[in-house]
């Protein structure tokens, strides 16, 4: 055994702590950050169009979640074609996200219209609350504490905006903090990770 | 018997085997990737690539992406338990 004395040890060690982590934070760049850059732009658009106009905001989120889903589609298609990281369970992990975000839309969506819910801004608090739990779910599910931060961080949030402010400036709030807590993240990971 | 392994300790192979650990075991990682994490050239993550095959420890498997060659670089079993090892030693020796 080589003579390595406790701080080359302890050198070693942090240095494998380091690389572990930077490549940890690469490849979630790689993988997530223009999902979140994508998704907080809808959000922003959607959330500011509902503070601006009264009228037609239906079909302004139609509008957008499609292009967003679009978006996201466009970038796991392109991510499977020329991965980072190759597995043979790497198809199958992207078709059990899609399926996963699947079935969380679906349930916020069909939560936000069948509950009794008596205000807008109280069916938006059900919508990004569902969504939000998918994102802590998923930062679990794939162990990237990022993500699961993303999720409470928006939904707290939420809770405070809607407890707080009224139902026009709350739209608002959630551009920004809903919105600008999907896209400024990502935007971070993008630049600082990669 | 120790752990501490002579050609995983020296620096640069220390940083590959550590970022390539950080996958599952059946996950591999572009050559491209590694390089620009590492901060390396070509023929110096490529020497150090290739003495880690030379021992077992690491796989390198070229392929053609969308008509592009690519190399995807992936720990062994043997790799892996190596590095557990070195690691546990490493922190034996701190106590």
């Amino acid at each position: 055994m080589a003579d390595i004395t406790p701080a080359e040890a302890r050198e070693s060690l942090a240095d494998i702590d380091f690389t572990a982590r930077q490549m940890r934070r690469t490849l979630a760049a790689s993988q997530f950050s223009s999902h979140l850059m994508t998704w907080g732009l809808v959000w922003v658009a959607g959330f500011g169009s509902s503070y601006l106009f009264s009228h037609g905001i239906g079909l302004v989120w139609t509008v957008l979640v499609s292009l967003g889903i679009a978006c996201s589609l466009g970038l796991g298609i392109a991510e499977q074609r020329r991965p980072v990281v190759q597995s043979a369970q790497g198809r199958k992990l992207g078709l059990q996200i899609l399926l996963f975000w699947t079935a969380i839309i679906a349930y916020a969506e069909v939560l936000g219209w069948l509950l009794p819910l008596p205000t807008v801004g109280a069916r938006v608090v059900v919508i990004v609350t569902i969504v939000m739990l998918g994102y802590v779910v998923l930062g679990i599910w794939l162990r990237s504490s990022i993500l699961s931060l993303i999720g409470l961080g928006v939904t707290l949030a939420t809770f405070a905006g809607w407890h707080w402010l009224p139902p026009k400036d709350f739209m608002l709030w959630m551009a920004v903090f809903g919105g600008g807590g999907l896209f400024v993240p990502g935007l971070y990971v993008q630049l600082r990770w990669k | 018997m120790s752990g501490f392994n002579e050609i995983i300790h020296q620096p640069i192979r220390l940083r590959i085997v550590s970022a390539l650990a950080t996958l599952g075991p059946e996950e591999r990682v572009d050559f491209t990737h590694l390089k620009t994490l590492l901060k390396l050239s070509d023929g110096n993550l490529g020497a150090h690539l290739l003495k880690l095959e030379e021992v077992g420890y690491l796989t390198q498997e070229k392929t053609f992406v969308q008509r592009k060659p690519r190399t995807y670089l992936q720990l062994t079993a043997a790799g892996r338990t190596a590095f557990r090892a070195h690691v546990a030693e490493l922190k034996k020796i701190l106590g």
